[in-house]
């Protein structure tokens, strides 16, 4: 299979639109070819060989097409935006919108990622190593909806508006997360194993958020902790293993809540809501 | 007579086992202990011996540890076969309705990965049951299998959204023949229990048995299958028989499977334990029930099975 390797030679002084970078569009080029693909964004267009080394490698060790960037990229959006396949790896910071509508494959990041990672995503993995901004697994300007399938792990912290309107899939939040965390979620599983700050789950009508505690959610909204004793947490903790998210604190969260001692809340009823908060209550260990 | 075949000195005839295409799926029952899970399973299982009447053929496959479950806890493998998808498409969620949603703790499960690109052909499971939770039920949609949770006393009832249909094999089968009925019981209990641990097969008689080996047709207009004279020993001098004199007493072992090769094999399985358990102990001939080959478009022939 084939491995592009793109090296930065110089970091950029202004945000481009970087969605060219893909493997559908490199697949039928050569190296000249991609050295010559412009870049076009907030300053002067810039070509690919200009900011890049670029490296194409055919090996027979990969069983997918993969794409390499190497270097903090943080002013290069819509990396990985509609991936449909194979794995995109950036090893290094990334800016806005990374995995924008992705439909299928692995993206991953070890750095920090902007706003909007995995917004409208539709399949397929996203692994950010660190932190991302606002707007994980949210939906895109006007849309109505968000991500409505796939997996992002994040190894740090979120943003605001984390699985805003998220409507299937699955996000998983190693450490904290800002406000508004799963409003108006319409679908889908949220889990997080740090903090979270105020309005989360507003307006949420269905889906589950998995949280370390519960806090005093608005009674009017949300019923009151009552013990759920189902098979579906262990469905859930048998979908997210660490093999599968790499997030030891979210998984031992989950370890936790299948363990037992687990309550849940319902709501969002302000909005006719069945969403299901779970959490494990501290009088219940 | 001297190059008939013969396990442990007993003669098995050169004739073959006649099967039918039939729909079948696989389903898998849990519950917070193997007692609740066998309870589910058995009402499930009740009445479900014969097409012919009970609607479908419907058995326990296998006994399943907590880590073949779905959600890690103790469960049972069924496999259930029609003579129609549509017969069980209607057969299946009645009785998760009724014998599973029922059964305190359990939840409700494909036996058969794929999703609707590989597996088109789908039964409805809690696609329907879900009405039972009045508005109160969950969907929950993990990888591509879709749940549904259901508010129930105990908690909640758990179950996949629906199970795949597909095509299977009914009708596999060997007959024992003996001197007596403590000799025919001896070997076919003997066969029974080697076939147990096989995958992919049931035996859904009772006790994986039966002694009402059936042919086509009846003189009576409204039966389609009737007491099958010739392997009957009170008839062997009023009707066509195809027994011997010192033959008294008949089972047939009758298996459904997922596919040929799991029919064969068990057909394997279950002769050879038979033979070895009833050779010398007046098991006197195996056999197999066939319509001369025009109904059943597979058939299993003994020689090449115990091959």
């Amino acid at each position: 299979m084939t491995r592009w390797t793109l090296s930065l030679l110089q970091p950029l002084t202004h945000d481009v639109d970087a969605s060219p970078i893909s493997l559908e569009s490199f697949a039928t080029r050569s190296v000249a070819d991609i050295e010559r693909v412009q870049l076009t964004g907030m300053g002067p267009t810039v070509r690919i060989g200009d900011l890049f080394r670029v490296g194409r490698h055919s090996t027979s060790n990969d069983s997918i097409d993969c794409i390499e960037i190497n270097g903090d990229v943080e002013r290069f959006h819509h990396l990985g935006a509609r991936h449909g396949g194979g794995r995109f790896a950036i090893d290094g910071s990334a800016g806005n919108w990374v995995g924008l509508g992705m439909r299928d494959g692995e993206l991953i990041v070890t750095g920090n990622v902007g706003d909007g990672a995995g917004a409208m995503m539709r399949g397929g993995r996203i692994r950010i190593d660190a932190n991302a901004r606002n707007g994980v697994g949210g939906p895109c300007s006007s849309s109505h909806t968000g991500m409505s399938g796939g997996l992002i792990t994040v190894g740090g912290n979120v943003g605001d508006y984390a699985s805003h309107r998220m409507r299937r899939g699955a996000v998983v939040i190693n450490g904290n997360a800002g406000v508004a965390l799963a409003s108006q979620m319409i679908a889908g599983t949220v889990c997080v194993s740090g903090t979270f700050l105020a309005q989360a789950a507003y307006a949420m009508r269905r889906g589950t958020l998995v949280l370390q505690t519960h806090v005093d959610f608005c009674p009017l909204r949300f019923s009151r902790p009552s013990v759920l004793e189902s098979p579906m947490v262990a469905l859930l903790r048998a979908h997210l293993t660490p093999e599968i998210t790499g997030l030891r604190a979210a998984c031992r969260l989950l370890e936790r809540v299948a363990s037992g001692g687990l309550k849940s809340r319902r709501g969002d009823f302000s909005v006719g809501g069945q969403g299901e908060i779970l959490a494990i209550c501290p009088d219940s260990n | 007579m001297s190059d008939e075949m013969q396990i442990n000195g007993v003669p098995i005839e050169a004739t073959f086992a006649e099967a039918f295409d039939m729909k079948a799926t696989r389903l898998i029952i849990t519950a917070d202990d193997s007692q609740w899970a066998r309870e589910a399973a058995k009402a499930m299982t009740g009445f479900g011996t014969s097409v012919i009447a009970c609607g479908l053929e419907i058995a326990v496959e296998v006994e399943l540890s907590e880590p073949e479950t779905p959600d890690g806890r103790p469960g049972i493998a069924i496999l259930a076969f029609a003579v129609s998808g549509s017969e069980l498409e209607k057969q299946i969620p009645r009785r998760a309705g009724q014998c599973v949603l029922t059964c305190p703790t359990t939840a409700l499960y494909a036996g058969i990965v794929g999703d609707k690109s590989m597996h088109p052909k789908r039964i409805a499971l809690g696609k329907s049951l879900r009405y039972f939770g009045d508005g109160h039920q969950i969907s929950k949609r993990l990888d591509k299998r879709r749940y549904w949770r259901i508010p129930v006393m105990d908690g909640e009832f758990v179950c996949e959204h629906d199970v795949p249909r597909v095509d299977g094999i009914g009708g596999g089968n060997f007959l024992l023949l003996g001197s007596s009925i403590a000799a025919v019981t001896l070997a076919c209990r003997a066969a029974i229990q080697a076939l147990q641990p096989l995958p992919g097969i049931i035996t859904p008689f009772p006790g994986g048995a039966t002694r009402s080996g059936s042919k086509v047709g009846s003189k009576y207009k409204a039966l389609f299958a009737s007491t099958n004279e010739a392997f009957c020993p009170s008839l062997k001098h009023v009707a066509p028989s195809l027994l011997r004199d010192n033959v008294n007493a008949v089972l047939e072992v009758v298996i459904d499977g997922m596919d040929g090769d799991c029919i064969s094999r068990a057909m394997r399985v279950g002769i050879q334990a038979a033979c070895r358990a009833g050779g010398g102990n007046g098991l006197l001939g195996v056999t197999a029930g066939n319509y001369g080959g025009k109904l059943g478009r597979h058939h299993f022939h003994l020689a090449e099975v115990l091959r």
